[in-house]
């Protein structure tokens, strides 16, 4: 009798099994069949005249704020453009700043039929340049270091490490910095830049007496400035990717008064939200021409109405990039090739952040200034 | 246009399925919860990677990936023998910090977190597997091959003494079995499929860096494990399909652009939450997770 109730409950607990396992597969090929049926009936498939970006940007993760920043502006872009009659199609995807992630989301993204590619971040952005090109289809990447080889189909929407550097020092008083310390990111941004300060500052005849890097995401930087501080330079430059990687440094070099002027490289301190974090009074900052409203006053203004907020320094570049596709195809589709050579053809393009050279080399590069913090407001630095 | 991003899908899940097995092999069938998998499957791609823009053939990258990793996997043996559970998933945690830490800073070797770019595809007997079709023919050998050299291990005489140490170590060694030398062995083998996932990654994405073998990394790998069911290896089939297929699904599915991003994570955590609650050990799950 124990047997037979043993054998009973058995196969009770395995019909239990069978029924949990049918629920779990169902769910997952509903899902499944939900997304083969909402890509077929997609009505923007049939939209075959108009041309569609593909954008491959980090939406999540801890790069999510430049991924966000680049969709509001090309939003911003698209809206405009609509309003002119000129109709294109974006679609998103994330790619978490992971090579991996961005390759299956350029897969994705070619069965939409897109007719370019804009990528963000370099380690994404690596593991494209070869397929796109590859493929024949554009690619425009922005928010990457200028270390990144191009092929004759990938262009590159951003200042090159050499501009970030010459933005301080075409300005820098050689009479006063005899003697920096360098502390950079530990991430391909961080280096270039590091190499770009070194190369600079040997030509103006100023000595790194210090270099150090920190992984991403530091919190203490208390160690490495006690370092610099024994070095006792006239400038720290510091070169972060995050607004925490700059602010922390410059909290901790006054808790430690440690009496050298503040440079920071990579543009955080001309965010006014980030300025307001901490006393950053006599600290310079590089900035693009739209946040010292040198251009792009339109796009601030229409950008803080629409988010009701401060754009990202990210936002202009996909607003920009967005505004140079529909210059170049004029909302037409047109094959890579030709778009390639549309955008090489207009030579300039009149960017939220002033006047741009398009390069031969597929190089776009914004200008950036370099300011001092005087007040609370940025103040540009003169030779 | 569908053919490529399918190939495209398989010849990820022919990747990711050589990396869970491997792990499955340590985690599943001998209890090793080895959290230094990811630094194998990373030390894998840098001597496939580096070996190849050297101009070596693909071959000799191939097998020197596996081969290093299981160096390795010895060497992280020794030190660890004798911890078991959390203490050895931190050991083998510090290890994967480790080699992180190293790919990272060696930079005259590994270029740091420059990376490695440019890594060309296989060519095999003067064939080159340029394009995704026949890279995934030769994944999916290499996957199968794997599954069955597995398959063989957990099924022989040795299977057996690597599942009785996992179940109860001191009954194994009273009955004379060599603990220390099992689990040696299959950290080497573990290591060595890891090690060559690694390479097949590194030459179908032709761009590594030290972030791409981070712990976090480990997670979808170690998922693809605990779904498919400890010490299974058919569950192992399934969840690898089921794990990297959702996420791309979820790519059909036309969220909002300012909500793209969150919602896609949030409904694939939502699933796995769901299968987890249903199926506690798994899909075909043999042994409850300690």
């Amino acid at each position: 009798m124990e047997y037979l109730e043993k054998r009973k409950r058995g196969t009770e607990d395995k019909k239990m099994i069978k029924s949990k396992n049918k629920w779990v597969f169902a769910l997952i090929m509903i899902l499944l069949l939900a997304g083969i049926i909402t890509y077929t009936n997609n009505p923007k498939q049939q939209k075959d005249e108009i041309i569609k970006i593909g954008a491959i940007l980090p939406l999540t993760g801890a790069t999510a704020q430049y991924g966000e920043s680049l969709r509001d502006g090309m939003e911003l872009a698209k809206e405009e453009l609509e309003k002119k009659g000129l109709n294109l199609e974006i679609y998103y995807e994330d790619s978490a700043g992971d090579p991996k992630q961005a390759v299956s989301a350029y897969q994705n993204l070619k069965l939409k039929d897109t007719d370019i590619i804009v990528s963000a971040l370099s380690r994404s952005s690596m593991a494209l340049v070869p397929i796109a090109n590859n493929d024949k289809i554009p690619l425009i990447m922005t928010v990457v270091s200028a270390k990144i080889e191009k092929t004759p189909y990938v262009l590159r929407f951003y200042p090159n490490d050499t501009g970030y550097a010459d933005a301080h020092f075409s300005v820098i008083n050689t009479t006063k910095y005899k003697k920096i310390s360098v502390l950079y990111v530990n991430d391909e941004f961080g280096i270039s830049l590091k190499d770009a300060i070194k190369r600079n500052a040997k030509e103006k005849g100023i000595q790194v007496v210090y270099e150090e890097d920190f992984e991403p995401g530091t919190k203490d930087y208390r160690t490495i400035l006690l370092k610099v501080k024994e070095t006792n330079p006239d400038a720290v430059m510091v070169v972060g990717a995050s607004p925490a990687e700059i602010i922390g440094p410059l909290k901790t070099m006054k808790e430690l008064e440690l009496n050298a002027d503040f440079f920071e490289i990579a543009t955080a301190l001309s965010i006014k939200s980030v300025r307001s974090q901490t006393d950053t009074e006599g600290a310079y900052t590089t900035a693009f021409p739209f946040v010292l409203s040198k251009s792009g006053n339109e796009f601030r203004e229409q950008y803080t109405q629409k988010y009701g907020k401060e754009p990202f320094f990210a936002a202009p570049f996909g607003y920009d990039i967005v505004n140079l596709i529909s210059q170049a195809t004029k909302g037409k589709k047109v094959s890579g090739e030709e778009l390639l050579n549309n955008i090489y053809g207009l030579k300039t393009f009149n960017s939220s952040n002033e006047e741009i050279q398009i390069k031969e080399n597929g190089e776009i590069n914004p200008a950036l200034y370099s300011v001092k913090i005087v007040k609370g407001e940025l103040e540009e630095v003169r030779a | 246009m569908i053919e490529a991003y399918i190939v495209h899908l398989l010849i990820l899940i022919g990747i990711y399925f050589i990396l869970a097995i491997s792990l499955q092999l340590a985690l599943g069938f001998n209890g090793l919860s080895n959290f230094g998998h990811i630094a194998f499957f990373g030390i894998g791609a840098y001597t496939s990677a580096l070996l190849a823009l050297s101009g070596w053939s693909f071959l000799i990258c191939f097998i020197s990936a596996g081969i290093m990793a299981m160096i390795f996997g010895f060497l992280l043996a020794v030190p660890t023998n004798k911890l078991k559970g959390d203490y050895l998933a931190l050991a083998t945690m510090g290890f994967s910090f480790v080699v992180y830490a190293i790919l990272l800073n060696w930079t005259e070797l590994t270029r740091g977190p420059l990376g490695l770019p440019g890594i060309p595809r296989p060519v095999l007997l003067g064939y080159s597997l340029s394009d995704n079709f026949s890279f995934l023919v030769l994944t999916a050998i290499i996957a199968f091959a794997s599954y069955f050299v597995i398959y063989r291990i957990t099924k022989s005489p040795f299977g057996k003494v690597i599942e009785s140490i996992r179940d109860d170590e001191l009954a194994s060694r009273v009955l004379g079995k060599n603990s220390f030398k099992t689990k040696s062995i299959i950290l080497g083998v573990s290591a060595f499929f890891a090690g060559i996932a690694g390479s097949l990654y590194a030459s179908y994405i032709t761009f590594i860096d030290p972030s791409s073998f981070t712990i976090m990394q480990l997670v979808p790998v170690l998922l693809i494990v605990i779904v498919g069911g400890l010490a299974s290896l058919s569950g192992t089939i399934i969840a690898t399909f089921i794990l990297m297929l959702i996420p791309e699904a979820l790519r059909f599915v036309g969220f909002p652009s300012s909500i793209i991003g969150p919602m896609r994570q949030i409904i694939y955590a939502l699933i796995l939450i769901i299968i987890l609650i249903y199926k506690p050990k798994g899909f075909y799950g043999k042994v409850e997770m300690v």
